[in-house]
């Protein structure tokens, strides 16, 4: 891919991101109705021809919810870990402080 | 030609191939679960990379915090996990042509070939980290290493272009015990390299004896098997040669002192049976009694690997290992004096 077809992309992408997130409190957009387009492959959501955007069936929820809990987990286990690490890495150390 | 493949499976999203998951596999959210994340991660090859990097740990004479301790191996099982699902991403072309691993998370189409990357090398960079800063440097260089070795090197350069794929790439999979032991003492001795040869010279009869029965599969994902360019019966006398060299070099740990006398009669039984095996592939080339002797030599080699290992991490718990050492000066004068006797 050229570096012009990248930036073209990239345009594109923001472009895109930017009419997502209009319509969300948490980017500072004020109208909640985005006219969002469909995944390709997924059906579009709204009544009456009009789109609602990408709507996940409760599989896909349940998925994404499992997802996100893992992460957190995953990123509390590390937190954890460099604790403990930086405490064994100190042995008794650790109390050597003055007073 | 493989190359374009990929990059027309990768392009549509990795399902170029696998026809009926194409439409699960357009969609542009992940749609993979936590159990397809950790099947990324090959388990199964992780548990002996992390088994046999445990033994070269704790065989290799040294103190290490046990909870540092721990976070290595833990390090050290992520940077195999990663490594697992960098090939994983790269080889999503052929898994999904190969009945053995068509219905991996990728080829199935429920996670994307950028989701593997991303997650492969995230987790390769922070194995890395953290295994620098739980023990040494020089282990977390080695670790690198390994994840380039297996990555870069074996999947995506090897494994496509020499029937010689499995013999070289195989040293990725060799180098734990070196990266234990590597934790310990911060750099690498003849000890760690000769649990290194045990597993080289485990790697091509263990693999070539799946690859004999498997060969139409990699046969239709166009890579270049021994059986599939050499032939069945040159890929069983490779076998042959290989057992071979593997049964007296088993007996290494004992011979350098720190295996003890357990460790010598598994070594010896163990590579006897081996011997057995290999020799019965060898001998019965065609019909179900050469698929299974394939098959028995394969499910034996992983049984022979994790029983010598296993025998070598007991006795050094129990603190048995290395007391019996063989003196190999003390041998070849032995061998020296017998063979003036004799003339």
């Amino acid at each position: 891919m050229s570096a012009g077809a990248k930036r073209a992309n990239a345009k594109r992408a923001n472009a895109k991101r930017s009419d997502t997130n209009r319509g969300d409190p948490q980017h500072g957009g004020k109208s909640p109705a985005p006219q969002k387009q469909p995944l390709p492959g997924r059906p579009a959501g709204g009544t009456n021809g009009v789109e609602d955007g990408v709507v996940l069936s409760p599989a896909e929820l349940r998925r994404r919810r499992t997802r996100n809990i893992a992460i957190a987990v995953t990123l509390g286990a590390l937190v954890i870990l460099f604790y403990v690490m930086t405490l064994a890495r100190l042995g008794s150390n650790v109390m050597n402080r003055p007073l | 030609m493989m190359a374009v493949v990929r990059d027309e499976f990768v392009k549509a999203g990795g399902a170029a191939v696998s026809g009926e998951t194409h439409g699960a596999a357009l969609a542009t959210m992940s749609t993979g679960e936590i159990g397809d994340f950790v099947s990324l991660l090959k388990p199964r090859v992780m548990s002996l990379v992390v088994f046999t990097a445990l033994v070269g740990l704790l065989v290799t004479p040294g103190y290490v915090n046990p909870v540092l301790g721990f976070v290595s191996i833990l390090a050290i099982a992520i940077g195999a996990g990663a490594s697992g699902c960098l090939n994983m991403w790269w080889d999503a072309d052929i898994d999904a042509v190969m009945s053995r691993t068509r219905n991996r998370p990728i080829p199935a189409g429920r996670i994307m070939p950028s989701e593997a990357l991303s997650f492969g090398m995230m987790l390769a960079g922070g194995s890395v980290v953290v295994l620098g800063l739980a023990s040494n440097w020089f282990a977390a260089a080695f670790l690198a290493f390994t994840i380039f070795f297996y990555a870069v090197v074996y999947s995506m350069w090897l494994k496509r272009s020499t029937p010689q794929n499995i013999v070289i790439g195989g040293a990725a999979g060799a180098f734990p015990p070196m990266i234990g032991e590597a934790v310990v003492t911060g750099h690498v001795s003849l000890d760690g390299f000769a649990l290194f040869l045990i597993i080289f010279l485990w790697t091509p009869p263990h693999f070539w004896a799946l690859a004999l029965v498997k060969s139409e599969d990699y046969a239709r994902a166009g890579i270049p098997m021994l059986p599939n360019v050499a032939g069945p019966d040159a890929t069983r006398f490779q076998i042959l040669l290989y057992t071979l060299i593997l049964a007296p070099c088993g007996m290494l740990p004992f011979l350098l002192g720190f295996g003890g006398a357990a460790y010598a009669g598994a070594a010896v039984i163990g590579g006897a049976a081996m011997l057995v095996l290999a020799w019965r592939v060898y001998r019965h080339r065609t019909g179900p009694i050469a698929t299974r002797a394939a098959y028995q030599l394969f499910a034996f080699s992983i049984v022979y690997l994790f029983g010598l290992f296993a025998t070598l991490l007991v006795e050094h718990l129990f603190g048995l290992g290395g007391h019996i050492a063989v003196d190999l000066p003390r041998i070849v004068a032995l061998w020296q004096w017998a063979a003036g006797s004799l003339s």
